[in-house]
């Protein structure tokens, strides 16, 4: 396993409640976490479970109820870190933008050039396998396509961190492989910290680092659990014993949870 | 006109061939389609238009021509009147152009600030409903006595009633986005500003362009009412004047000639909303 830094995330004893009326959501519960630089780690866990609550929090979009995140050691209190990288778990393209335009907002809203930026959003748009939809709008691409622009446009100002929100579920098998791969190749040319949501456990498993199994109701970290596996991961590492037993160990996890609910 | 629809593979040659011949035949198909529709769309309208004028012909059968004027008899008062219609017209359609400008820019202005500011609609809003609440023609010789007896109190009129419609849509329009593009602006440090030109403007255009159908509509109806009750000019006018002295070929021939002017306003806000909306991609279309 490759060295890795200090912890660029960290949440201490994070709760959220969600004020919903007379009636409160409690959607996060005693969360500790933490996420070192360069280190790829993904959240795995039911739908509702609290995932892209985390998620948001981290990025300062909700307040946490109590407790505390601290990103590059500063307390998180607002949106707005140039640093990340966020994709959500719907693309988030807007509709009167053409791909590239969509692709170079950050650049935009930060105030730098879009020009000296282009080459770069035709570069990360070819990589993410849209290469000829540049001109295209959101309307006329597929779901999956429309996944892959938005993780462009989250990569396009070079973040540091990432944070992403299913940011391959709507894509076929295939195309998420290969994904995978070159998210896998992204990661390896350039140092990120990545954060990673995903329902797919094989998915989970081939990326990460550790793996965050969360449960629901309250959402709280059921276990975390490393991957055993040395980066750099290539298709060869779906075959191997030590993949095979990690993500039959993770659905054992989350099928432990299913029979516990229903006793 | 039934063309047997054939499969791909029955059509036989090799497959650019193939396809340009399948993609031919469906694009005629397509065209016919249209054709057929288009027709269907015309004599539909045609029959009730063919209708409303038998309606009216049968009526005024039944009322002497004093009261009542048949569509032949306005056709005659707007022959007649042409000259005395086209003498009013202008002034009607400019207190409809400046009470759509004037009502826009305050709809959609407001609706703005409202929309961005919390205190602006704690603070406006109860005088923008009591605005509403009056009654804006009982406002018309309040108006004279500041504006004057030009087009200047029609216009104040026109544009108080067709502004209401237009803010509240405006309003709708910019709170409504799309959450995750609004959380993708705050991740981005959006300021409040790039996130209401960027962001908001852009999505609420659907919706402002509503409005403008709706005020243009209303704005005609203000300018029309207005010179009803405080005019001497105008087409409003020319309908009460032709009431008065029994010209009531001449008034039909007005009222018909308002209908058409209403709807024309409608059609041109129409046009333009097409345009802008197809410019920005925000047009949905059903077919
Ligand atoms: N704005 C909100 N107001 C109230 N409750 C909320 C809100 N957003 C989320 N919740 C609740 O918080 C819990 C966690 O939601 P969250 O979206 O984080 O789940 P998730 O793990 O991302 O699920 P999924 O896999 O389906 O995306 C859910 O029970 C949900 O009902
Ligand atoms: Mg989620």
């Amino acid at each position: 396993m490759e060295k890795q830094g200090s912890p660029v995330i960290s949440c201490e004893d994070v709760h959220k409640f969600y004020l919903a009326g007379d009636r409160s959501v409690y959607a996060l519960k005693s969360i500790n976490l933490e996420v070192r630089e360069r280190e790829f780690v993904s959240i795995v866990g039911k739908s509702g479970c609290g995932k892209s609550t985390l998620l948001a929090c981290i990025a300062g979009l909700l307040p946490v109820s109590h407790g505390e995140i601290r990103v590059a050691g500063d307390k998180v209190t607002k949106p707005g870190r140039r640093d990340f990288g966020l994709v959500f778990q719907t693309s988030a393209l807007l509709r009167w933008r053409t791909t590239l335009d969509n692709v170079l907002l950050p650049v935009e809203m930060f105030g730098m050039s879009k020009k000296e930026y282009e080459p770069r959003a035709r570069d990360l748009l070819k990589l993410v396998e849209l290469e000829g939809f540049e001109n295209r709008y959101p309307n006329q691409l597929s779901g999956g396509m429309q996944q892959r622009a938005a993780i462009a446009r989250a990569l396009i100002h070079d973040p540091k961190v990432l944070l992403m929100d299913e940011p391959f579920g709507a894509l076929d098998a295939q195309t998420r492989e290969s994904m995978n791969l070159e998210l896998m190749k992204i990661w390896e040319i350039t140092p990120k910290t990545v954060l990673f949501v995903t329902h797919d456990l094989q998915e989970a498993a081939f990326l990460s680092h550790r793996v965050v199994v969360m449960s629901a109701r309250p959402g709280t970290i059921q276990e975390i659990v490393e991957i055993p596996i040395p980066h750099p991961r290539t298709r060869e590492v779906l075959y191997s014993d030590a993949f095979l037993q990690t993500t039959r160990r993770l659905r054992e996890l989350l099928s432990a949870q299913a029979d516990a609910k229903k006793e | 006109m039934t063309t047997q629809r054939l499969a791909p593979a029955q059509l036989g040659g090799n497959d650019a061939d193939l396809f340009a011949r399948f993609y031919a035949q469906e694009m005629e198909q397509e065209r016919v389609k249209r054709v057929r529709r288009r027709v269907i769309y015309a004599v539909g309208r045609a029959l009730i238009l063919g209708a409303f004028i038998f309606a009216w012909w049968f009526t005024a059968k039944f009322y002497p021509p004093l009261l009542v004027a048949s569509p032949a008899e306005a056709w005659d008062g707007f022959m007649d009147g042409r000259s005395e219609i086209w003498k009013h017209a202008p002034t009607t359609v400019v207190e409809i152009a400046l009470g759509f400008a004037v009502g826009s820019v305050l709809g959609i202005g407001l609706g703005a600030l409202i929309a961005q500011s919390r205190l602006a609609e704690v603070v406006l809003r109860p005088y923008i409903i009591v605005s509403q609440a009056v009654p804006k023609i009982a406002l018309a010789p309040i108006l004279i006595i500041f504006l004057g007896f030009g087009v200047g109190p029609k216009v104040a009129i026109a544009a108080l009633i067709c502004f209401f419609p237009l803010l509240e849509n405006t309003i709708t329009g910019l709170r409504r986005v799309d959450p995750d593009s609004y959380k993708l602006f705050q991740s981005l440090g959006a300021s409040k500003m790039q996130v209401f030109l960027k962001l908001r403007l852009y999505s609420a255009l659907p919706l402002i362009f509503g409005g403008l159908r709706i005020a243009a509509v209303l704005a005609t109806l203000g300018a029309i009412v207005a010179e009803f009750v405080a005019g001497n000019a105008g087409l409003g006018a020319l309908l009460v004047i032709s009431l008065g002295t029994f010209q009531t070929k001449l008034m039909y021939a007005v009222m018909v000639v308002l209908t058409l002017m209403a709807y024309t306003v409608y059609i041109i806000t129409q046009w333009v909303e097409h345009k802008a909306l197809e410019r920005t991609n925000m047009l949905v279309t059903h077919e």
